[in-house]
């Protein structure tokens, strides 16, 4: 029954083909806005995605005392052993990294030459959770051993020199000594420092740190404050959680959040990344929604016009045995066959602009001057790809169509299944 | 010519019409179409339904058909009452027992000849192919299946009445029903149709009821009702005869 009556419509529809094309083209206007609109944010999004960078940064939670209330707030959950146990027990959790910061001042002997790092203390076992790499020697972290960060060997300093020039030092192979002050600095001692490895530039937060046990810089901050090291007193200066996967990190951020602690890193930023693109993403489809409604506008008023001619046709339909279902489903599918034309239209038309929309901004120069301006990257470095368009949307724009040439169908179909037989055939 | 009061509820009537009254709203007045009009028809007549305009013949007609609703009254056509009958049952008995044909033939312009005559089966769910074998069956036996694939426009209006009349037949229906069926056609193929529907009452049993107010017409049926201001005021046989006429 369904298939006789679809093939009725097919054939009404086909023999108003003018007025098909224009309707449809409405649709197709719309769908195309919908679609590129919204594929532009997904380009938008994967690009600065892209631009985040590694795996290993979005799984990373930084924790920090919450401040909502004062610092003096003893109710305020802190940074301590207790918070450490505590982390540890939340799901999706996989290693939880907390770190001492050396208090006291700190200066790098090369030769002639000086630099500043700040001294972080941490675990040696949690080093493999800590999502750094080495470019020099190992990932290792013994008694007395330090590990610096990338970028700490570029910007030694001559003191005797008139003009500030940073010079390159290679941490790894020259003799480096480490110079401590006391916290009243009146004492101050000297040692030779073992260099382990030199990390990886660009990936952390370590580019200008050193790295020591966790040991080694509360001994450090011991003899530099000159107070006792108590365990169920110290709070952390950072403590850093490392979730099981990009997935896990919003629900262990949150959990950490119900603790009472506030929450940063990547993985956050990428939340609120997502929620920006998820805003943008419907204000742009609702711009296209907007040419999709006039278009829905089109489709009813084509769809009245044409139960107004077909009047008669309609009163015929019913008097050889037309339910009122029947006359409402054809003028039905009609509608919706319009909609899904206009939609495939759209469809088509969206993935060709797609093409040569991304190649034009892959052959523009890039960036500086006569590139694209208003982008915040390379087009490059994605390929080029600032539309995509994933099957999903084709789908849902297709759908949304059909759904629109239904919708804006629905009421003159109601009113064509509606009207009383005799005064259809009556109708002039 | 003997007037003569007919008994035609011998047998089960196939049209029965038990005091049928109708009401129009027209502006902010009501008129009354039908003022309880009683009838009865058996199978196999061709009954002629005549009288001035506005006399409420075509509202009768309609009526009788399940096209329309009568305000007050019973409708049973083969036993079955319809004017309780909801729509969907309406459609479907409209589809299964009668076949209508009017005079603006009411053919879909847009379709052939043969697309036209299996209409009816669309609302069946009849598959096309069995669809379009009984159009031509029945194109064939009105004359017309050399012009199965030309459209309306490209048949004069005998030829549209004839492919009217094959979609009337299409399922077989055991009443015809036609208003004013050779209203927009000359004198000559205005026979013709009458012939064809006197033909399909004598040869094939069908029950033929027939609006017009063309005298000549009805000298092709076996009983006249004529109505004026919504009443029956003759109910005749002008040819009782005629009843085994073959043309």
């Amino acid at each position: 029954m369904f298939y006789e009556l679809s093939r009725l419509a097919v054939g009404n529809l086909a023999r108003a083909r003018a007025r098909l094309v224009m309707t449809a083209g409405g649709v197709l206007v719309g769908t195309t806005a919908v679609i590129l609109l919204i594929a532009l944010t997904i380009g938008l999004q994967q690009a600065a995605e892209a631009g985040i960078g590694n795996n290993a940064s979005l799984t990373e939670i930084t924790v920090y005392p919450s401040w909502s209330a004062g610092p003096t707030d003893e109710n305020v959950p802190q940074l301590d052993i207790a918070a450490v146990r505590a982390f540890w027990q939340v799901p999706g959790v996989a290693a939880v990294i907390p770190m001492v910061y050396y208090q006291g001042g700190g200066e790098l002997i090369a030769d002639d030459y000086r630099n500043y790092a700040q001294i972080i203390g941490i675990d040696p076992s949690l080093l493999p959770y800590l999502g750094v790499g080495v470019q020099q020697g190992e990932l290792r972290l013994g008694p007395g051993e330090v590990i610096f960060g990338g970028m700490v060997g570029d910007y030694f300093y001559d003191p005797e020199a008139t003009e500030w020039q940073p010079i390159n030092v290679d941490l790894y192979n020259t003799p480096i000594e480490l110079r401590t002050y006391s916290y009243s600095g009146t004492d101050d001692m000297t040692n030779d420092l073992n260099v382990s490895g030199v990390l990886n530039v660009g990936t952390s937060n370590y580019d200008g740190a050193m790295l020591m046990p966790i040991e080694d810089v509360i001994a450090l901050n011991e003899w530099s404050s000159g107070q006792e090291f108590d365990l169920e007193t110290f709070k952390f200066d950072q403590i850093v959680v490392r979730a099981t996967s990009r997935e896990t990190t919003n629900e262990v951020s949150e959990a950490i959040r119900d603790m009472g602690y506030g929450t940063g890193g990547m993985g956050d930023f990428l939340n609120q990344l997502n929620s920006f693109f998820g805003t943008m993403r419907l204000m742009l489809g609702g711009v296209g929604g907007v040419a999709l409604l006039v278009a829905a506008f089109g489709v009813a008023n084509t769809m009245t016009m044409a139960i107004l001619e077909r009047t008669k046709e309609i009163g015929l339909m019913k008097a050889i045995g037309a339910t009122d279902r029947d006359v409402l489903t054809v003028f039905l599918i009609e509608a919706g066959l319009v909609g899904l034309c206009g939609g495939l239209a759209g469809v088509g038309l969206s993935l060709f602009l797609q093409n040569v929309i991304n190649q034009a901004i892959l052959n523009a120069p890039a960036g500086g001057e006569g590139g694209i301006m208003f982008l915040p990257f390379d087009p490059a470095q994605i390929g080029g790809n600032l539309i995509v368009i994933p099957p999903e949307l084709s789908l849902f724009a297709l759908a949304l169509a059909t759904c629109v040439g239904l919708g804006a169908g629905l009421f003159p179909s109601l009113r064509a299944a509606r009207l009383p037989p005799v005064i259809a055939l009556k109708s002039e | 010519m003997a007037l003569q009061k007919v008994n035609s509820a011998e047998i089960t009537p196939m049209v029965s019409g038990r005091n049928l009254q109708k009401m129009f709203q027209l502006g902010d007045q009501w008129v009354q179409a039908l003022r309880g009009v009683d009838v009865d028809i058996p199978e196999g007549q061709f009954v002629c339904i005549m009288g001035p305009s506005g006399s409420g013949k075509s509202t009768l007609l309609y009526m009788l058909g399940g096209l329309d609703r009568p305000t007050a009254g019973e409708i049973l056509i083969g036993g079955q009452r319809i004017d309780s009958m909801d729509g969907e049952d309406l459609a479907r008995f409209r589809r299964d027992r009668i076949g209508f044909v009017f005079q603006a033939f009411h053919l879909v312009p847009t379709m052939t000849a043969l697309e036209n005559v299996g209409l009816p089966g669309v609302f069946s769910a009849m598959p096309r192919d069995l669809r379009d074998r009984r159009a031509m069956r029945l194109l064939n036996m009105l004359g017309m299946l050399d012009r199965m694939d030309h459209r309306p426009s490209q048949l004069s209006g005998g030829q549209q009445q004839r492919v009217a009349i094959a979609r009337a037949l299409f399922n077989n229906p055991p009443i015809i029903m036609a208003d004013e069926p050779t209203g927009a056609l000359d004198s000559k193929t205005g026979q013709i149709v009458m012939q064809m529907l006197r033909w399909l009452a004598t040869k094939r049993g069908k029950t033929v009821l027939v609006v017009t107010h063309d005298p000549g017409v009805a000298s092709y049926a076996d009983r006249m009702l004529n109505l004026k201001d919504g009443h029956i005021i003759e109910d005749t046989l002008p040819n009782p005869e005629k009843r085994n006429h073959v043309l």
